[in-house]
């Protein structure tokens, strides 16, 4: 009889919710009780949505991070018409990007940028005006080409940049931390914490901080640290194997702390990498990685390194150190 | 069932006669939707038979049909976007919540948002969103009407619809 079936989960649910309403009266209770026990159907109905509200209640501890994760879960038919969308503007080839009809999109900044990159992936773009364009790892930039300038904003991430000559449109390359003007010339940008890195492979670029207190000009060899109020040189570097690197999809490091390579992993990773950035601290890497084969080059860390990885899911690795020395 | 049937082909023909109606049933009460309920249920048999793991063994035939089904549902790219928000959101938040999250703990409330994800499919968007404020994020029923622009007595009745749909998802 699925009508009187219905009636009792409706009871139940009337229960259920008169139960959360506030303190039942010892009369009440008693009512609850004797409902229940009119037959099996009923104390089991019950049961069945307790269980749900119970298991809905153990996640209270971590509201905001369940709450979004059930908004993905059924958010997904939207999400994927939202980034077709997407992806199909970036195939039109349209540098400027009509930028309003994503504005309503819930994503944040990084996801209505121009151009995005994923982790695994690799992309060069050839600009309008003949520069090329290349960003790896999870990375973003919005590009901002007419009659006066080229300019790119760098909004996360990592970008090489092989500048095409034009006398009448300066390139630049802009962050929050400051402006880097090419002076016809190849080179990488990155974006860290509070700074931007300037890797200089060809000629001479000027970089300006945020705040245009400082200029300096940077030549090839050479890396430099800009930030909102200064600018600096950190040292050298040899152009041709960051060139390979960048060929090769590599990450070359020379004395880098372990935490600072793995944030470099992370960012070509889908998933989550977990470690404790204290207790790596100590540890120090020179390497060729392949940043292509994020997996792999966990496993080429762990050979070398007195660490051990965790795999919870494909989603999530748990970087540890580990205190019994290799064989 | 024809004797020169292998013996795979045998234990799927029993388990589809005997449970077929069963899960066809629960699915359709689930889902609310006959036609996507006689999909599902198609999909978790084709699902199983492509496997060609032995069904002969399984102790509660229920419990793995329904968990079957649960991954059909939840499949491969949503398990995928629930865990990216999670974890996402999580280090977003991670100084806020009391204590550091273990991975077997990131693990296990994984495993029990994606429950809850199946259990919540098939319900009224409203419901689900009443259901989800009201028993998560300890909102009130006043509270709720206001953020869905609903009366409180629509509110409640959404609340009542969605303990019913629970009632239908747990019911195996």
């Amino acid at each position: 009889m699925p009508d009187a079936r219905q009636q009792i989960e409706e009871q139940a649910a009337e229960w259920m919710l008169r139960l959360h309403e506030g303190e039942l009266s010892e009369a009440q209770r008693l009512a609850f009780e004797c409902w229940k026990q009119q037959g099996p159907h009923y104390a089991a109905a019950a049961a069945r949505m307790e269980a749900v509200i119970s298991r809905m209640q153990a996640l209270r501890g971590k509201k905001s991070p369940a709450r979004a994760a059930l908004n993905a879960a059924f958010a997904e038919k939207k999400a994927r018409r939202g980034k077709r969308a997407l992806r199909s503007l970036l195939l039109a080839g349209s540098l400027a990007l009509p930028a309003a009809a994503l504005l309503l999109s819930p994503y944040p900044q990084q996801w209505m940028a121009d151009v995005r990159n994923g982790p695994d992936q690799w992309q060069t773009l050839r600009l309008a005006d003949g520069s090329a364009l290349s960003l790896n790892g999870i990375s973003a930039a919005n590009l901002h080409f007419d009659a006066t300038q080229r300019r790119i904003d760098l909004l996360q991430g990592e970008i090489l940049v092989q500048v095409a000559h034009d006398q009448a449109r300066p390139f630049i390359v802009q962050t929050a931390h400051g402006s880097l003007r090419a002076l016809g010339t190849r080179f990488v940008v990155k974006r860290e914490g509070d700074s931007t890195v300037l890797t200089m492979l060809e000629s001479r670029v000027a970089a300006h901080s945020a705040d245009a207190r400082q200029t300096l000009e940077v030549a090839a060899g050479s890396q430099a640290l800009i930030s909102t109020d200064s600018v600096r040189l950190t040292g050298s570097i040899d152009p041709a194997s960051i060139n390979e690197a960048w060929r090769r999809h590599q990450l070359v490091v020379e004395n880098r702390p372990l935490p600072e390579v793995l944030d470099e992993i992370a960012r070509h990773r889908t998933g989550r990498l977990q470690f404790d950035r204290a207790a790596l601290q100590g540890l120090r890497v020179s390497a060729v990685i392949p940043l292509d084969d994020s997996d792999h080059a966990l496993q080429l860390l762990a050979q070398a390194l007195p660490i051990k990885l965790r795999a919870f899911t494909p989603w999530l690795i748990v970087v540890n150190p580990d205190p019994t020395p290799k064989k | 069932m024809s004797v020169g049937e292998p013996p795979f082909q045998r234990e799927i023909t029993q388990l589809y006669s005997e449970h077929h109606g069963w899960l066809f049933t629960w699915l359709r009460r689930k889902l609310g939707c006959r036609q996507n309920a006689a999909d599902l249920a198609q999909d978790t048999f084709a699902r199983i038979l492509h496997t060609r793991e032995s069904v002969a063994t399984i102790r509660e035939p229920r419990a793995y049909l329904s968990t079957t089904a649960r991954r059909l549902i939840i499949d491969q790219a949503r398990r995928k976007q629930i865990e990216q928000a999670y974890l996402q959101e999580l280090a977003l938040t991670i100084d806020a919540l009391e204590g550091f999250q273990s991975p077997e703990q990131i693990h296990t409330t994984l495993e029990a948002l994606e429950q809850i994800a199946f259990i919540l499919e098939g319900m009224h968007e409203y419901s689900r969103q009443a259901f989800v404020l009201y028993y998560l994020e300890e909102l009130t029923q006043v509270q709720i009407a206001r953020q869905l622009k609903l009366s409180e007595r629509t509110v409640r009745k959404y609340l009542i619809q969605a303990l019913v749909h629970c009632g239908h998802s747990m019911d195996t």
